[in-house]
């Protein structure tokens, strides 16, 4: 990768900004400005705004560091100049990172990034408000006072110009209702909003296309798929939908911290009849694998929590400790989740009814391996 | 109304213009950028219409006739891209017959569209730096953007450019580049050529100017001009005015065999003027490859 030939003074602007933004930042095609093509100095950004990325190229000269470095926007943002328009605080405060440009100080960058991106959140809002949509100008007028809600407009070659939100939604942090927590960013889910643009007062408004995405790592709690989204009626606003979705996400929120605590219970269940587990997952309790005997056959069970249980039956494969393939890999048995259960049965029941099945099952299992191998 | 009009519709460089800045760009060890010098040409009218509109508004055309490139890259104005009205190198004397049209920026492996600044600086130019005229196509309104690339171990050498000019708007709005070449095609063009031969500018004072230098200065001077002179002198010597003369009159009998030997003699001397050409440029090569090594220390790449 070119990254390795970045000149230190850039090379730690860059590191610096990449670990400590709150933002996931990526870097693309780093590359070199150089007649030689010896020092890389010039790179594109993927800085995330409004559920999407927007592309920036960031343009540093290796052989005159201390020139403060420039920024090639999108195509579609012809009409972005931060450094020209009207003075506001973010624009004076952009100017001020820009002037004084210190490259022997590494968190320059992340300033300018932010500072860019604040200009840029702005500028896309202008862009919205100017639109000629009663609709969309009411949306503005109630809602844009939530914190950290974005907006942007999505044009295409071929679609008609649509309005994008991003909202973000409950405002407590995810982050602090998981113990242990190891997520480094800060967890959100965000309701999508896209409005198409009317532009004529006779037609009814379209509904918008909603959509909830969550950040990545969520899915270990909480998968958004498993929400169903409430209807959004004739004439409604964003300020009436909001409430009542933010009111079901949380229950369904709590609903999933509490299932932590019902799938640490069942492996702390297992341990009675298995031994103690061989491992777990700690934090989210998503998996755990337990070492069994019958008889002389030896084999590992693991068992996969889905975040709905213990409406949801963890899945079970089997693994043997003494049947390989012929490349030398342990044999397993396909997912099991056809076993009996029931979410009502208390915890040690649960896990004495899945010892008790398995007692049946490991014996098919055996047969099947040794069946395996000697084909 | 006619303020918000661009100042000009089309831009024309001429070929050996063009291939200069090129040049200038792909030979700069980074990122490159300078003025642009040339003048406004009107267009001819449109064809008339039967239209009873307002008639249209005459049209300009710019023509780039030479460049000045900065010694470093963002000299003359600001990380804001604001322009440095005292720099000296703003107010280099330009070409005469040409003023101030724009200027341009080249940059390896970047998308061809302007960045933040260059787009600041373009304004910043066009609205502070007011020539002798009040009229806007008097206003260095033009933005050439170059991009190159090389791949395949060089082999393989990529330009690209596009022209903008600066609105009183604010915005930089695209404008097609025709390049003048000979041909038929521009027959017009080379009708209203004037040639031009100007001395490159040098921005340092003469010594000889120097009044604090005292005797010993002037003395150096006088020194330095007798060895130019001398140096002058060697390369036309055997071509004297005496011996021109008599290619006329009365000895112009042997006229065949005099301008053989002084051909033959001339071949000689321009060998050797090559052959200093070439070890000058030779130095001129090595001193630039100090120069780098020199700028990779100030940047801490070594």
């Amino acid at each position: 990768m070119a990254a390795d030939t970045l000149p230190p003074l850039i090379a730690a602007q860059l590191n610096h900004l990449i670990s400590n933004s709150p933002h996931s930042i990526k870097v693309d095609q780093v590359r070199s400005g150089c007649k030689n093509g010896l020092y890389s100095d010039r790179f594109t950004l993927l800085i995330p705004f409004c559920l999407d990325f927007i592309k920036w190229d960031f343009i540093f000269n290796a052989l005159y560091p201390s020139v403060a470095p420039d920024v090639v926007f999108s195509p579609d943002d012809d009409d972005f100049c931060p450094l020209a328009g009207e003075e506001d605080d973010v624009s004076v405060a952009l100017k001020n990172s820009l002037v004084d440009w210190n490259s022997k100080d590494s968190t320059r960058l992340l300033e300018l990034v932010h500072k860019l991106r604040d200009a840029y959140v702005n500028y896309q809002r202008k862009r919205v408000g100017e639109l000629d949509d009663a609709r969309l100008k009411f949306e503005i007028s109630t809602v844009f006072s939530r914190e950290g809600i974005e907006v942007c407009m999505v044009s295409g070659a071929d679609k008609p110009e649509e309005v994008k939100f991003s909202v973000p939604l409950l405002d407590t942090s995810l982050n602090k209702l998981v113990i242990g927590c190891p997520w480094k960013n800060e967890q959100k889910i965000y309701l999508q909003v896209i409005f198409p643009i009317i532009r004529s007062y006779s037609s009814t408004p379209a509904a918008p296309r909603l959509k909830l995405v969550s950040t990545s790592e969520l899915k270990s709690l909480f998968s958004i798929e498993d929400v169903k989204l409430p209807p959004w009626l004739d004439g409604m606003c964003m300020a009436e939908y909001l409430p009542a979705l933010e009111d079901n996400l949380k229950m369904q929120v709590v609903e999933a911290v509490a299932s932590i605590g019902a799938r640490r219970r069942f492996i702390e269940a297992l341990a009675p009849l298995f031994g103690r587990p061989l491992e777990a997952d700690p934090v989210f309790c998503r998996k755990a694998t337990v070492v069994a005997v019958s008889g002389t056959f030896n084999f590992l069970v693991s068992f996969s929590f889905s975040t709905q249980f213990p409406k949801q039956q963890p899945t079970l494969a089997l693994q043997s400790c003494q049947h390989f393939t012929s490349q030398g890999v342990p044999l397993m048995s396909s997912p099991i989740n056809d076993y009996p259960w029931s979410p009502r049965w208390d915890t040690p029941q649960m896990a004495e009814r899945i010892f008790e099945f398995l007692v049946d099952e490991c014996l098919n299992f055996k047969k099947h391996c040794q069946d395996t191998q000697q084909v | 109304m006619a303020d918000d009009l661009p100042p000009f519709d089309k831009i024309s460089i001429p070929g050996p213009v063009l291939a200069a800045i090129l040049h200038r760009c792909s030979s700069s060890s980074g990122d490159s950028d300078g003025l642009l010098f040339g003048r406004a040409v009107p267009l001819p009218p449109r064809e008339p219409t039967d239209d009873l509109g307002p008639s249209p508004s005459p049209t300009l055309a710019a023509v780039v006739t030479s460049h000045l490139s900065s010694s470093s890259p963002a000299s003359f104005f600001d990380p804001l891209g604001r322009i440095d009205s005292n720099s000296s190198f703003l107010s280099s004397p330009p070409v005469p017959g040409s003023h101030l049209i724009g200027w341009f920026s080249a940059r390896r492996r970047s998308p061809l569209r302007p960045s933040m600044r260059e787009r600041a600086v373009s304004l910043s130019l066009f609205k502070s730096v007011i020539q002798d005229s009040a009229d806007f196509s008097a206003r260095p309104s033009v933005f050439l953007l170059l991009s190159s690339s090389e791949w395949g171990n060089q082999a393989v050498h990529t330009h690209d450019y596009r022209a903008f000019v600066a609105c009183p708007s604010g915005a930089l709005e695209p404008r097609s580049v025709s390049i003048v070449n000979v041909g038929p095609a521009f027959r017009g063009q080379y009708g209203a050529f004037t040639p031009e031969s100007p001395f490159p500018w040098i921005p340092m004072a003469p010594r000889w100017k120097d009044d604090d230098g005292g005797e010993r200065r002037s003395l150096n001077g006088l020194r330095q001009v007798a060895h130019e002179q001398r140096v002058l002198d060697a390369s036309a010597e055997g071509f004297g005015i005496e011996r021109l003369g008599s290619l006329v009159g009365d000895g112009a009998a042997e006229y065949t065999s005099e301008v053989e030997d002084l051909y033959k003699k001339m071949l000689v001397k321009l060998e050797g003027l090559a052959r200093k050409v070439e070890e000058s440029n030779v130095r001129v090569l090595e001193q630039e490859s100090r120069n780098i090594e020199l700028r990779k220390k100030l940047a801490g790449l070594d």
